[in-house]
């Protein structure tokens, strides 16, 4: 190839279509090899000033501002789940305590009154034993005061 | 003349994140690529942003059905071609946004380039031929300057380009021809 490329031979040289007679050409041809210098020099200017551009403003925008909204309603809906669950074990706990000192209240009285019994069945003094062996005495509130004689 | 497919523009090698679960991961390490081909598309930061943002999000929900096939940066860069696409025809029908190209950015990105130049004389000239493939870039059609960015700002090469944008490798080429056509008038290089 003599002749110097054509403005199209550069253009599809940069568009990726190159052939081994163009290639020794510019090589060769220092004009042409300019002219192809000149219009890579300016693609790459214009690529940097992209790539500058774009950090520039890039740089007041936080980059992990993407995250999807499905996610953040995925959060809430975790957080609501878990208030739930906080509120119904305490709640739980709170009955479950309730009961269990009113347990340990019933028992204490149950405790009371049969210390009580004792108390008044050593109460009666020796003298008065026939005479309570007599009577038999009645555990419920039903029976209290009443007692029967034996016959 | 035998055709032969270019990797003058080698794409950057890019780490892979090893899990598309660690998501964080994924969005830290690609974003400033996705952001930044939105943003040359658009030319609107917000836009840019917000496509960005949706570019995540959708890929964040089609995570599952990632299978690998192509690279995660092809996938996400597939979602991102389409998004800008449909915000194009978008913004087609609200025309007030036309014309709202970011230019004083544009301008603060071709002094950057410019300050990097040798001589005053050179720097100047330089910020010229820049401006002159930004202006010819907006001239494109939708797909030439997809095509156009992919490989020039993106570092993509042609099978990549054509994966991500669903084309013919061929196709691909001719797209790259014509924007290039396109670019090299604007920028008066007639000879």
């Amino acid at each position: 190839m003599n002749e110097h490329l054509s403005p199209e031979d550069i253009s599809r040289w940069l568009a990726g279509e190159r052939s081994s007679e163009l290639e020794r050409h510019i090589g060769e041809c220092e004009e042409c090899s300019a002219r192809l210098d000149s219009m890579e020099s300016a693609l790459a200017g214009f690529r940097n000033s992209a790539h500058d551009w774009s950090a520039a403003q890039s740089a007041s925008a936080p980059p992990l501002a993407w995250r999807p909204p499905v996610r953040r309603v995925a959060q809430r809906w975790l957080l609501a789940a878990a208030s739930l669950l906080i509120l119904v074990s305490s709640s739980a706990y709170w009955e479950h305590s309730r009961h269990e000192a009113r347990a340990a209240e019933m028992a204490r009285a149950d405790a009371l009154l049969e210390q009580v019994d004792t108390e008044i069945s050593r109460a009666v003094p020796e003298t008065m034993e026939p005479l309570v062996n007599l009577v038999t005495w009645g555990s419920g509130p039903a029976n209290q005061g009443q007692s029967k004689v034996k016959q | 003349m035998e055709p032969v497919i270019t990797t003058r523009w080698n794409p950057n090698a890019v780490e892979q994140p090893r899990e598309i679960e660690d998501f964080d991961a994924v969005v830290r390490l690609y974003w400033p690529r996705i952001f930044r081909f939105a943003l040359a598309s658009l030319r609107d930061r917000d836009a840019a942003e917000s496509l960005a943002q949706d570019c995540f999000l959708k890929a964040y929900r089609a995570r599952r059905g990632f299978r690998g096939e192509a690279s995660l940066r092809t996938w996400l860069m597939q979602i991102a071609v389409n998004l800008v696409r449909d915000s194009i025809r978008n913004r087609r029908l609200r025309f007030w946004n036309r014309t709202r190209a970011a230019a004083p950015e544009f301008d603060l990105a071709s002094q950057s380039l410019a300050d990097r130049g040798s001589s005053p004389e050179g720097a100047v000239l330089a910020k010229e031929r820049i401006a002159a493939v930004w202006r010819a870039v907006e001239t494109l059609s939708e797909r030439q300057r997809a095509v156009f960015l992919l490989r020039f700002v993106e570092d993509l090469d042609l099978l990549e380009i054509a994966t991500v944008t669903g084309l013919r490798e061929g196709t691909v080429k001719v797209h790259l021809f014509r924007a290039l056509e396109s670019v090299r008038k604007r920028m008066g290089e007639t000879q």
